[in-house]
């Protein structure tokens, strides 16, 4: 376990360095820093002072060095727009970003566990197509544009719920709904077909003959066993909920991350974008490796590996 | 007797593949959906009611013809400029067939060579490799597209190359998978023997047993492709106008959602018929050509 822990550690700092060159490759290929870093008011002091300021005069290997030890302090410069630290702005909008995010798992699991269930327990039945067609259509339609219809029915139709901010609860009702569709849809598929492998195991099997219900067989011992192996894809669903955090913000105006983003891609807000892809890179990374330890601490036979 | 008995099953391999096509029901929907998907993309202003350009102010919001005040000369209504909208997402359908084209050659190109080289010579190469692989899945890159449309400015190469930083792990890993099943058969070794230099082996003799997977997979990710794509122009880090592009067209038709719901309406069912219809092909071409790729697409 120990060594295990170490190789995804390493490999985690690995990433991270990879992500941090890719940035600030990106950003010399494309040119001047300085110049991306200024607003159209500025003037040739500024332009100098933010050279100075970006060691741009260093050979290259200290301009990156100078990047990624003030990016680990947190230092990831001022927003162009706002003229604000853009550490800041992150830290005021990512809690709104997890509180939207937690929703939304919550949400999708719960409509994701049942779904994948009875359509394995079922499997060929009416039920597994039923499930099937919804994962399809979770999976195949735009996050965004479901916010979007959402709104038009519940907001503009029926006048049920708000549309935009995150004052009440009612407020977190369609776009945890929405982000939850997404995740739901990959989960069913996996759930579906890991409970389909599990149902048809030696154990499975002996619970059956010890005269095991057919209910607690489904849902205590294969179910159990199912999810173990929906986790071991966890890191992918961090990722798929990142992006789709971004999209379903932008649609109900939540003050988070995703939509401080959006805003910065539209202002060419350069320092904001650098800041959000290293956190929001640094935070998948991070709740990867958290969900991987989880799993191998979870499942004996990596725990006890030597 | 014993002629007949050894002639049944040879007789019964041609039917049984005729009755597996017949049982395994083509969806005949997704079918027309991508054909018609096809077809707009490459004819696009030819078969065109009207001009997915033209502005014309005072016809702007005319509702669907089914409603109070369409008319059958905007069968999907006009947009906030007064453009016909079905026209425009008629020609908007070329932009996502490009970006999808592109994004699979570079991502299924430089993935199948990855996942063929990392599966055929093992060892360290492959650890790397798919170490690398497993840390771009698991990467957002929405975020990447973002910086790159920032940093270089929003076009379609940018568009392509987001996607293609994806796609490649996603080919490597199932390619990969496949080309292990293949290395220790006799095939393999008996080119090795004569005298077949490696990259002979791994195009010649590995890439024509993976194509049928390829097909699936690249049938597959073009849904995914295609919504990648809707969402960075939503964002507004996808591809720039003046062509029309979906996912543009439903982000700028976003504010009039409370008054003109048609206008992000129909580009973003558009999106969404057009992905699911590529998602219902692919999983029916893999029941049909593989069924041991259950997980290719996911």
């Amino acid at each position: 376990m120990q060594r295990y822990i170490a190789v995804r550690v390493a490999q985690l700092v690995i990433t991270m360095l990879a992500l941090s060159v890719l940035i600030f490759g990106l950003v010399r290929a494309a040119g001047d820093p300085a110049a991306l870093m200024l607003d159209p008011s500025s003037t040739k002091r500024d332009y100098d002072l933010i050279r100075a300021d970006l060691g741009l005069d260093q050979p290259v290997v200290v301009q990156y060095w100078r990047f990624v030890s003030r990016a680990v302090q947190g230092d990831l410069g001022l927003s162009i727009r706002s003229k604000r630290p853009v550490r800041e702005m992150i830290a005021e909008a990512l809690p709104n970003t997890a509180k939207l995010a937690l929703a939304s798992m919550l949400l999708g699991l719960a409509m994701a566990i049942p779904l994948g269930v009875l359509a394995a327990a079922n499997k060929g039945t009416w039920i597994d197509a039923v499930a099937r067609y919804v994962a399809g259509f979770g999976q195949s339609v735009p996050t965004f544009w479901v916010g979007l219809v959402l709104i038009h029915i519940f907001v503009i139709q029926l006048g049920w719920l708000p549309s935009s901010g995150m004052d009440s609860w009612q407020h977190y009702i369609m776009p945890s709904f929405t982000l939850g569709l997404f995740m739901m849809a990959g989960i069913v598929r996996l759930l579906r077909s890991s409970m389909l492998e599990v149902l048809d195991s030696e154990f499975v099997k002996l619970a059956r003959l010890k005269g095991l219900s057919e209910r607690r067989v489904i849902w205590r011992h294969a179910l159990r066993n199912s999810l173990l192996s929906v986790l071991s894809f966890g890191g992918m669903y961090i990722a798929i909920l990142m992006t789709g955090a971004i999209l379903v913000e932008t649609v109900f105006a939540w003050p988070g991350f995703g939509r401080m983003a959006q805003s910065a891609i539209l202002n060419q807000d350069f320092p904001v974008i650098q800041g959000v892809v290293l956190t929001g890179g640094a935070i998948v990374v991070v709740m990867s490796l958290v969900i991987d330890l989880l799993y191998a601490w979870l499942d004996p036979r990596i725990r006890l590996e030597a | 007797m014993t002629d007949a008995a050894i002639a049944a099953p040879a007789a019964a391999r041609p039917s049984s593949l005729f009755r597996k096509l017949r049982r395994s029901r083509f969806p005949w929907f997704s079918g027309f959906v991508v054909l018609a998907f096809i077809v707009m993309a490459i004819l696009g202003e030819q078969i065109a009611p009207g001009s997915y350009g033209q502005m014309n102010l005072r016809a702007r919001f005319i509702p669907p013809v089914w409603q109070d005040g369409g008319t059958w000369a905007n069968i999907l209504g006009t947009d906030m400029l007064g453009r016909d909208l079905l026209s425009r997402i008629i020609v908007g359908a070329r932009t996502s067939l490009i970006v999808s084209v592109f994004a699979l050659l570079l991502g299924g190109g430089v993935g199948t060579i990855i996942g063929l080289a990392s599966g055929y010579f093992g060892g360290r190469i492959d650890a790397f490799l798919m170490r690398a692989g497993d840390a771009t899945i698991a990467f957002p890159i929405i975020l990447l597209a973002m910086l790159l449309s920032v940093v270089l400015g929003p076009s379609l190469q940018n568009v392509v190359i987001s996607l293609g930083l994806v796609l490649w792990a996603r080919f490597a890993r199932v390619v990969r998978g496949e080309v292990l099943s293949f290395r220790e058969r006799d095939f393999i070794a008996l080119a090795r023997v004569a005298g077949a230099s490696h990259s002979r082996i791994m195009f010649l003799h590995l890439l024509p047993n993976v194509a049928n997977t390829l097909i699936v997979m690249l049938t597959l990710q073009v849904g995914w492709v295609i919504i990648i794509e809707a969402s960075l122009s939503f964002l507004g880090a996808g591809i720039p106008g003046p062509e029309p592009v979906w996912g543009s067209m439903i982000a700028a038709g976003r504010q009039y959602v409370t008054s003109a719901w048609w206008v992000p309406f129909f580009p973003g069912l558009a999106v969404a018929l057009v992905c699911l219809s590529f998602n219902m092909l692919g999983d029916w071409m893999r029941e049909m050509l593989d069924p041991k790729l259950r997980n290719a697409g996911d």
